[in-house]
């Protein structure tokens, strides 16, 4: 018995040995170039039967993947395997502010590396935390790339925006103006009705036509536009944005369309305005309990001070701050542009996405991410992952035959050695 | 809402206190006409302080020769810069008169460049009230000095489309600055005009 056990395990490795020779594939010639160069090398590269192998460590443009494309197209096999590129996309697409800038929306594995930049240079770096990293670019100059690990992913901008228009409903004042600056400063088409006096407005644009198709968001600043509540629903549940103010949202009459309800006024925290924390010199009207579906943008201290609710298609955004003028006015250098960026954020916040995509010009103004490793399978097939761990060459893998032939060596001749010691020989 | 305060400004040059009647007289006539929350006494401001920054509006008058401080220079443009409106008028009503011409030369040097005049369309005229002929005269232009020396236009400095700095020769700081003892100048309420510089200043 222990005989034959040990003839079985010498001829299971006699029969490993014999494939692993005869197995062995022929010294194929292997290059290293770099990646700007391999399409030149195919482009030479004889369309004989031998199975052409690439490994790349870095993400193949698309040029080289034509080649390769139109090498198995024309019969030459080939395979291909990646051992470095990463899993990532980019795509941009505007911002819904009429002062310009995209987003930069890239997708990569947590943990890597993102460099943003575009024709002129680098833009920003970011590290990836939840599977991708989001950059506000204010003007990207050309293509934008972003190199996750070094491997690039370019994507080119979108078209420029073409905002609608703002509506601001308030009585003459200095909040009212300073908003209305604001936002005309940074681009947004505003129009305007500010009431003087109840049978008088000063009137800029045509503020009475509500109407989504013209315009994209309407600021309720106080109570003046109470007369307007019932029109103003049915512009917001037709899709329109709303931002309600302070005095407007403490109307009954917006009771249905506010984020949360509100509670009393309370002093501002400081009496200068800080460039870190400008809103804390603000009086501020809290919004103490939200309406269900409702989200708190922004806080002071432990007082929801900024929210926002879905109405039907519609959004609205609740601002508890007022005064924001004397950010404006008083506050620090730069106090001017900062409270002109927060309320176009405002404002851009209450507009739905999908007006700002009609807005923008439709979906072909939003780019098509790029995504390098998914562009490859698309163009090659799915790479071989057998090459995943080695520079190339043949394939070291045995099949599953081989590993049973390896299985049964090693428990055959252990079989014969555990009968040995059992009987106590040696 | 914060209310509206009229602010007079206060300049280390010249007289800047000339004019006492007026905020109380214009306070008085935006509370009558309109439903704009007022404070009811105005503030007065030093032209170098930070506290301009609070009043958007803010009033400088005079008769003497005018000269900012470097400090007050300073100051007049951030607050312009910021979106501040200074409304500058001449109490001597005259033509090239020491204040005129001083003030005026203080003023580009803060602007940048001369003061220009408003056609009689701009909406300063009708933004509430209506002045289809432009700055409407003062009983000084027309006989209170004897002279019926009229200043067709006010000057102003834009930024953008809208004034930044608006300066009359016509003397509403006489017209405005009429005791309540007694009558106005005009039987037509002469204070409305001052009405529609704090329409366009809180509206524009």
């Amino acid at each position: 018995m222990e005989r034959v056990l040990r003839g079985v395990g010498l001829a299971a490795l006699a029969v490993m040995l014999v494939d692993a020779w005869r197995g062995a594939p022929a010294a194929l010639p292997a290059r290293t170039v770099a990646p700007g160069a391999l399409a030149g090398v195919l482009a030479t590269w004889p369309l004989g039967p031998e199975t052409l192998t690439v490994v790349t460590d870095t993400a193949l443009d698309g040029v080289t993947s034509a080649w390769l494309a139109a090498r198995r197209d024309a019969g030459a096999p080939s395979r291909w395997g990646n051992r470095a590129t990463p899993a990532s996309a980019v795509a941009l697409e505007p911002t819904l502010d009429p002062g310009g800038g995209v987003r930069a929306l890239v997708a990569a594995p947590r943990g890597a590396v993102v460099q943003l930049g575009d024709s002129v240079g680098a833009i920003d770096s970011a590290t990836v935390h939840r599977g991708g990293v989001v950059f506000t670019v204010a003007s990207p100059v050309g293509r934008a790339t972003a190199r996750v690990n070094g491997s690039p992913a370019r994507s080119h901008p979108p078209a420029v925006a073409r905002p609608r228009a703002v509506i601001v409903l308030a009585r003459a004042g200095w909040e009212a103006k300073f908003v209305t600056a604001a936002l005309e400063e940074r681009g947004w088409p505003v129009e305007v009705r500010l009431v003087v006096r109840p049978d008088t407005s000063v009137v800029q644009g045509s503020p009475a036509r509500l109407d989504t198709s013209r315009v994209a968001v309407v600021v309720a600043l106080d109570a003046s536009a109470a007369p307007q509540a019932a029109a103003l629903g049915a512009f917001v549940r037709s899709g329109g944005g709303l931002v309600l103010g302070p005095d407007a949202a403490m109307n009954a009459a917006f009771a249905n369309l506010r984020a949360g309800a509100t509670g009393p006024r309370q002093a501002p925290l400081s009496i200068a305005v800080a460039a870190r924390d400008p809103r804390r010199a603000l009086p501020l009207v809290p919004i103490v309990t939200l309406e269900p579906g409702a989200v708190a943008l922004e806080r002071r201290d432990a007082t929801i001070a900024v929210a926002a609710r879905r109405v039907s298609a519609g959004r609205v955004v609740q601002v508890g701050y007022d005064d924001s003028w004397r950010w404006r006015m008083t506050g620090p250098d730069g106090a001017r542009e900062a409270h002109r960026r927060w309320w176009a954020a405002l404002v851009a916040s209450a507009s739905p996405e999908r007006l700002a995509q009609a807005t923008f010009g439709g979906p072909a103004a939003v780019s098509t991410a790029d995504a390098p490793l998914a562009r490859m399978v698309a163009d090659l097939g799915a790479p071989d992952p057998t090459l995943l761990s080695r520079s190339g060459g043949a394939s070291p893998d045995p099949g599953p035959l081989g590993w049973w032939w390896g299985v049964l060596a090693l428990a055959a001749l252990l079989a014969e050695w555990a009968s040995r010691r059992l009987r106590g020989v040696p | 809402m914060s209310a509206f305060t009229f602010c007079t400004v206060q300049y280390e040059s010249g007289d800047w206190d000339s004019a006492p009647q007026v905020p109380a007289n214009l306070i008085d006539s935006v509370a009558r006409y309109t439903a704009i929350e007022v404070t009811p006494t105005g503030a007065i401001v030093a032209l170098s302080s930070t506290d301009l920054l609070r009043y958007p509006l803010a009033y400088l008058t005079g008769h003497l020769p005018v000269r900012f401080s470097t400090a007050e220079r300073d100051m007049l443009r951030t607050y312009l810069q910021r979106g501040g409106l200074l409304f500058v008028d001449d109490h001597n009503h005259d033509v090239d008169g020491v204040f005129s011409k001083s003030a005026l030369e203080e003023l580009a040097r803060v602007t940048g460049a001369p003061l220009k005049s408003i056609p009689k369309t701009h909406e300063l005229y009708r933004c509430f009230f209506n002045f289809p002929d432009g700055p409407p005269t003062t009983g000084h232009e027309l006989n209170g000095w004897g002279d019926n020396l009229v200043h067709a236009e006010l000057l102003a400095s834009l930024r953008g489309d809208r004034i930044s700095v608006l300066f009359s020769n016509k003397d509403y700081s006489s017209e405005w600055g009429y005791h309540p003892d007694n009558k106005r100048f005009q039987s037509v309420d002469n204070t409305r005009f001052g009405v529609n510089l704090v329409v366009y200043a809180l509206t524009r």
